[in-house]
């Protein structure tokens, strides 16, 4: 089943075009990493899907439901370089805020609110760090915080925005190895810089340059073959401009 | 001592002391949040844009105060939607109400008939002039201020936090940056009684950022800000009592000089 479908896209900021003539679709299974040089529309093409845009030709469907605008059941993980990392906040709290509406007063969170939110910090191995204020973490927990405010709301698709652009590499496996498990339930697309690194997770690369080109990699892998292997991520990176 | 037997006999220097405790609240309430948002400057431009509604009502002969909570209102409303357009510097556009605010408040001033020294105590604040009925004024933006934050405690951390995923999750996001302007405004409003328009930011802020340097949870940040705030009115009410001194200058003083001991403390 198609959760996110992209027909003939295009999307100008004053005049300038961003992205042209997008097609894609991604399926309920899919983990898709965009890949692409910086200023080459990555983010805008995140923005369209998350609706804080809309396109300037072209229809968007997200779950087969054109203008898709109540985004329940899309979880976002942003950078953390773009938050405060010494703001005064429990990292509870910070992802007990993935569950906050328009209509949610007053300074306590609900009882289940809380349990599920243990649950999640279990799962993401930072159960017992949950009482330590943001300051004290480091760049891998904040990383998992992050998505674990996500995964609070039990969304269907999780969209990441470069999630290891910040932590070391053992790190970065980690965090690809929560997000494969994740994958056997949810649809997964994310944007990072390091292409080789994600194509043994991921089964779709899409190289955006103003462009988008999309690769299949399950073909790829299944042939275990490594010159095979090699030379399409040659073409890859090339297509991308990486 | 015969300080603190005046605080109890000498009606003024009673009222100068409850003025001073809900002065505190507010720089607990909202200097933290003002302080974590990062928007001192913020409060500024809308703290002396007021005074120009402080003119116009001294013009048309109604209280002060009256003109200065419409102003301030005003202006956070204005600042608010002027942040949310996004088409103008809003460095700018702040330093214009900073000073345009300024210069309507003294041309007014100028045209009214028997020009009054009370200008003084409005930049520079006279605690010791507050009465009783402005005490109830107070008391009640007291509450407004502090039920408001109550209610809209967890959106507003999560507007302050990251605004981005606040809007991806429906939070009203430019509702409550108004919202938090105008308790900003309110706040202004009480402060004003004590140190006065040029002093208030540093009122507002300087309390709450001593509390963050020993602080970690918001909340907690909140309480000892109010103590902070309540020591340093106090303080500075004795002090100057002592040396007959200018009550709101010593105050500011006092948190600035406990600011940076505090700064250099920790840090080590």
């Amino acid at each position: 089943m198609n959760v996110i479908e992209f027909e003939d896209v295009d999307f100008n900021y004053d005049n300038s075009p961003a992205l042209i003539d997008i097609n894609f679709s991604i399926d309920s299974n899919d983990f898709v990493a965009i890949v692409g040089p910086n200023g080459g529309g990555k983010s805008t093409l995140l923005k369209l899907i998350l609706a804080q845009l809309s396109p300037s030709k072209g229809t968007i469907s997200v779950f087969g439901e054109k203008n898709y605008k109540s985004l329940e059941k899309l979880g976002y993980v942003p950078q953390f370089t773009t938050h405060q990392h010494d703001f005064p906040l429990r990292l509870m709290d910070m992802v007990l805020q993935g569950r906050l509406r328009s209509n949610s007063l007053f300074v306590r969170h609900s009882r289940e609110d809380k349990r599920r939110a243990t649950e999640i910090l279990e799962m993401l191995k930072i159960g017992e760090f949950k009482d330590r204020f943001l300051s004290e973490l480091s760049g891998g927990q904040r990383q998992r915080a992050l998505i674990a405010r996500a995964l609070i709301d039990d969304p269907e698709i999780l969209i990441l925005d470069e999630p290891t652009a910040s932590v070391d590499i053992s790190v970065e496996q980690d965090i690809y190895d929560i997000l494969k498990n994740l994958n056997k339930n949810m649809t997964i697309l994310l944007v990072t810089h390091d292409v080789s690194f994600v194509s043994k997770y991921v089964n779709k690369v899409f190289c955006v340059n103003r462009y988008l080109h999309a690769h299949q990699l399950d073909e790829l892998t299944d042939t275990n073959a490594q010159e095979v292997y090699n030379k399409s991520m040659k073409m890859i990176k090339h297509q991308c401009g990486l | 001592m015969e300080f603190f037997e005046s605080l109890f006999t000498v009606s003024f220097l009673r009222n100068a002391l409850l003025a001073g405790l809900m002065a505190s609240i507010v720089c607990g309430v909202t200097g933290s949040l003002v302080v974590v948002k990062r928007i001192s400057f913020v409060s500024g431009a809308i703290a002396h844009s007021v005074l120009g509604g402080i003119g116009i009502a001294y013009f048309l002969n109604i209280s002060p105060t009256i003109g200065a909570f419409v102003f301030a209102i005003l202006a956070a409303i204005l600042i608010s939607i002027i942040k949310q357009k996004k088409k103008q510097n809003e460095d700018t556009v702040l330093s214009a109400f900073w000073a345009v605010g300024m210069a309507i408040g003294i041309i007014f001033m100028s045209m009214t008939p028997g020009y009054n020294s009370n200008l003084m105590s409005y930049l520079f604040g006279n605690i010791l002039l507050v009465t009783n009925s402005d005490l109830w004024s107070l008391l009640a933006l007291v509450f407004v201020i502090v039920i408001t934050v109550v209610i809209f405690y967890r959106q507003f951390l999560a507007m302050i936090f990251d605004e981005e995923y606040a809007r991806l999750k429906k939070i009203k996001v430019n509702f409550l940056y108004t919202l938090l302007l105008i308790l900003i405004s309110l706040s202004v409003v009480i402060l004003i009684r004590v140190v006065g328009i040029i002093l208030v930011i540093a009122l507002l802020t300087l309390p709450a950022a001593i509390s963050r340097l020993f602080n970690r949870s918001i909340g907690g940040m909140m309480f000892w800000a109010s103590i902070l705030g309540l020591v340093f009115t106090f303080l500075g009410l004795w002090l100057s009592y002592l040396l007959n001194l200018p009550t709101g200058s010593v105050i500011i003083v006092l948190a600035g000089i406990s600011y940076i001991i505090g700064a250099f403390a920790v840090k080590k």
